[in-house]
């Protein structure tokens, strides 16, 4: 049955990275292995010898030995009594996981959407005197690498291709910027606890401290942001100006207000969640009540002042940015992770880490991860390398391996959450990330690497 | 700080149902409604005394549990009902993608073809035919969803359909309740052991006819329900070949998901991930090769009728459900449902408390409402009072808009109004409500 499982998850990617050769839009694979892949856990259930526990980051102890059902009653016994009673769990834990985050980025893209609406990033366009692309990507990838420290990697990927889409209307040529933006992102998010999903599962699981990882990661990840984009400043791409597109949308007067408070209420979510301890999700969900709630009435003040006609339903902002959502980029999301957790839990990405860590050192190995982060999502890599090495916190081991995953999925367009959701919203095919950026983030990727080890 | 998360509750709950009034989409208090009540629970975590763990539905004293220790099991509650809610989510967005893909290749225009009635009120007897029983196969919702779109392509006038949209909610929701995959309560008192799927069937289902007959009845002789109506015809001869097809697969697919679900026991919106991606290969082929026929400008995204569906699927309609469901969540932590309901239920006679327990149903989710009465009674299997919460729970829902899942996608889909639907439907609604259950209480 593993087997099976492996060869379902193969085959899938080998769908996805084919997309546009196939015609066939990636999200069918993704659902579709999603399904199979736990369709084959529950099927082929008994024979499992080994089980991953992902709330607690370890192999459940004796798990061969467990019966199919519990013999007892139901509310009697807890789940962890019985291989379908594990399965029911860690199905529901996975699920919720990885829901929190899909209704996270619901969230966070109407708020930009609602932002987009008022014209408030025209204000950022005009703050953007530049009309050199060379300048323009710097500031573009600086402002991603502080973006994604303080908010997180994917809503600043999520704001910074929505401003460049009224910056930038070449596609080709934002393509090249989303790119450097998902490097950017990546790297900005591994030196700070809540920049991303991994580095804040160190942070809670009590293995790196906050000041610690500042210290320690700062620099390396600022070079491998910083390294890629200056040798992609002299590729042709970025040569000459971007022709702006004359027709000047008009601005709506509540614009930078709206500008002000979105980007705001997002900043906000990070406290929301430090104050309660509730996941970010619901942080975000008040936000949107918030920004939506005003700008359900100023537009309504709008209306009423300058069309007095409404055809009996007036469809406000949040409805309209509510449409705008890409929901086939979250369903592809809810697919790919979902199956990545199918194989994490049944062991095999905890015995196979454990195996190649025996056999090369530590160094090679966390750099290993990070290539590893590349190809499959790095939070089941960090929460099985939180089950494998057993070093107190703040030791070095732990940093590297927020650096690694962290930075390592940049590699390829698939590996972090921020190039799914670029590719999702910019189109980018798997082959022309691989071919144009890839080696980019590789070098960059590679220069953080000799920095910490040297430091 | 009982008192606040009730006092945001029923704030939220007025702000919902004003929602007209106030020109405010429900989504935006629905959504702050939930933060804020578990933002509450979350700050003042030492201050509560019980708690209901959610795996076994019972109430557990917590003043003796340190902080850390509660923390971790706000974290694991609020992880379970989101999981839980979030299913309900996406099975939700599968359901509606099929129904808009189906309705991509107009499929649906072949049922209307087959509807050849002018008469009002005959079709209206059919539409509460088909919703009884296709809810008992499918479910509640996706029957409301799919028979809402087939009115759209018949009936013009929005106001007629939105009266026959709540004789759908009734009927739905009365058919949901006679059997174990009908409705999500069925289906939690079928999978904790409580009642079995024959016994179901015998004991609710002649309650359950008599609960939509009732209102179908006394609405037929309504004057909205009087003469004739036009039947738009006007887009019958564009047809797609591949219409017919694409529903008769479309509706296979939908009743794979129970069949997909007893299989693996796997929750069911896996299965509908599963259909939904099958569905969308289908018409990403068929669609390619008839674009390929007729024009051969295919602009430079190419997109096809999976990307269109899913870009009309009511996001507004999924987050509210989020809202509501997550704050009826917070509420029942707290045990403040459980303990309501145990005092009610020493006070008065058992089938008055179920009785009552389905008109609650209607202002509270029923999800809860069962978790918590099976954590209430403690019968055997297939006692009587199993079958009345069944139910009570599964169609007192229909009596307010709000009451059930139906109701609220209908809400959403057809703009239907909180004081709307309660002038007009809920009288309807409750005769039928309690027809069924004077009937279920001659037969035991």
């Amino acid at each position: 049955m593993e087997i099976f499982i492996v060869s379902i998850f193969v085959l899938g990617y080998t769908l996805i990275t084919l997309e546009h050769s196939l015609k066939v839009d990636k999200l069918i694979p993704a659902l579709i292995m999603m399904a199979l892949a736990w369709a084959g856990i529950a099927f082929g259930l008994d024979s499992f010898g080994t089980w991953f526990d992902s709330a607690h980051g370890k192999l459940v102890d004796g798990f061969a030995n467990l019966p199919l059902h519990s013999l007892g009653e139901h509310d009697e016994v807890t789940y962890s009594a019985s291989k379908s009673g594990w399965l029911e769990h860690t199905l529901l834990h996975h699920f919720g996981k990885t829901c929190e985050i899909l209704i996270f980025l619901v969230g966070a893209m109407t708020i930009v959407e609602i932002t987009d609406h008022f014209n408030g990033f025209q204000t950022i366009k005009t703050f953007v005197k530049t009309n050199s692309k060379k300048t323009l990507l710097w500031i573009v990838c600086i402002l991603g690498f502080i973006l994604s420290a303080i908010i997180d990697n994917l809503t600043a990927t999520i704001v910074l291709i929505t401003i460049l889409r009224k910056i930038v209307s070449d596609n080709n040529l934002r393509m090249w910027y989303a790119g450097m933006i998902i490097i950017a992102a990546n790297a900005g998010g591994a030196w700070s606890p809540i920049g991303d999903v991994t580095t804040t599962m160190l942070w809670m699981g009590n293995k790196v401290t906050a000041m610690e990882l500042i210290k320690n990661l700062l620099l390396p990840s600022f070079v491998c942001m910083a390294l890629p984009t200056l040798i992609a400043g002299f590729l042709p791409i970025f040569k000459g100006n971007i022709e702006s597109d004359g027709n000047e949308e008009k601005r709506s007067k509540n614009g930078p207000f709206m500008l002000a408070l979105g980007l705001g209420m997002i900043v906000f979510v990070p406290v929301f969640k430090t104050i309660t301890h509730l996941p970010p999700y619901v942080g975000m969900m008040l936000s949107l009540g918030i920004v939506s709630l005003v700008a359900e009435i100023l537009s309504n003040r709008k209306f009423s002042l300058t069309q007095v006609e409404d055809h009996g339903h007036v469809h406000g902002p949040t409805f309209r940015a509510l449409s705008k959502i890409e929901m086939p980029s979250i369903l592809f999301f809810l697919g790919i992770l979902m199956t990545v957790a199918a194989l994490e839990s049944l062991g095999l990405i905890f015995t196979f880490g454990k195996e190649v860590n025996a056999m090369i050192s530590e160094d090679l190995f966390v750099t290993l991860l990070g290539v590893g982060s590349a190809i499959i999502d790095n939070v089941p890599l960090v929460a099985a390398s939180m089950g494998m090495f057993q070093e107190p916190i703040d030791s070095e081991v732990w940093h590297f391996i927020a650096y690694a995953a962290g930075t390592g999925g940049s590699m390829l367009i698939i590996g972090s959450a921020a190039g799914v959701v670029a590719m999702g919203m910019e189109r980018i095919s798997f082959f022309w990330y691989l071919r144009n950026i890839t080696l980019l983030a590789t070098i960059g990727y590679i220069a953080g690497v000799g920095l910490i080890l040297v430091l | 700080m009982e008192v606040v998360v009730l006092a945001t509750f029923i704030i939220g709950y007025v702000a919902i149902t004003l929602e007209h009034t106030l020109k405010l989409d429900k989504l935006i208090p629905a959504l702050m409604m939930m933060a804020v009540c578990w933002a509450t629970i979350a700050l003042n975590l030492d201050s509560f005394g019980q708690w209901l763990d959610p795996h076994s539905g019972n109430l557990m004293d917590i003043t003796s549990i340190n902080h850390e220790g509660k923390i971790h099991l706000l974290e694991g509650t609020l992880l379970h009902h989101f999981g839980k809610t979030a299913e309900i989510l996406i099975f939700l967005m599968g359901a509606m993608a099929i129904v808009e893909m189906i309705d991509h290749f107009d499929g649906f225009s072949s049922i209307k073809k087959t509807i050849r009635t002018n008469s009002k009120r005959k079709l209206l007897f059919i539409v509460s035919f088909l919703a009884f029983f296709l809810s008992a196969i499918i479910d509640n919702l996706t029957t409301t969803i799919i028979l809402i779109t087939i009115l759209r392509k018949i009936i013009a006038d929005k106001n007629d359909r939105m009266w026959y949209a709540g004789l759908i909610i009734i009927a739905a929701n009365a058919g949901g309740a006679w059997t174990p995959i009908g409705d999500v309560t069925t289906t939690m008192l079928w999978m904790a052991g409580k009642v079995t799927t024959v016994k179901l069937t015998e004991y609710l289902i002649l309650p359950s006819l008599l609960c939509v007959l009732v209102p179908v009845i006394i609405a037929s002789f309504l004057p909205i329900f009087k003469g004739t109506m036009e039947i738009d015809h006007s887009d019958d001869s564009d047809q797609n070949k591949y219409g017919g097809l694409m529903l008769i697969l479309g509706l296979l697919l939908i009743i794979a998901v129970p069949v997909f679900k007893s299989i693996t026991h796997l929750p069911p919106y896996v299965g509908m991930m599963l259909s939904l991606s099958i569905f969308a290969t289908v018409s990403e082929i068929l669609s390619n090769r008839s674009i390929s026929f007729t024009n051969p400008e295919a602009d430079e995204h190419h997109k096809g009728p999976t990307m269109k569906a899913l870009s009309k699927i009511e996001i507004p309609s999924i987050l509210f459900f989020l809202g509501i469901l997550m704050t009826v969540a917070s509420m029942e932590s707290l045990g403040l449902i459980f303990n309501f309901g145990q005092q009610v239920s020493a006070a008065i006679p058992e089938s008055v408390f179920v009785t009552l327990l389905g008109l609650a149903s209607a202002v509270i989710d029923n999800v809860p409402l069962v978790a918590a009465s099976i954590g209430m009674f403690r019968e055997g299997v297939d006692a009587e009072v199993w079958h009345f919460i069944a139910y009570a729970a599964g169609t007192g829902g229909s009596i307010l808009i709000i009451g059930s899942a139906a109701g609220v996608v209908a809400m959403g889909m057809e703009k239907i109004s909180f004081f709307w639907y309660l002038t007009r439907i809920s009288i309807l609604a409750l005769l039928g409500y309690l027809a069924g259950i004077g009937m279920f209480l001659l037969l035991v």
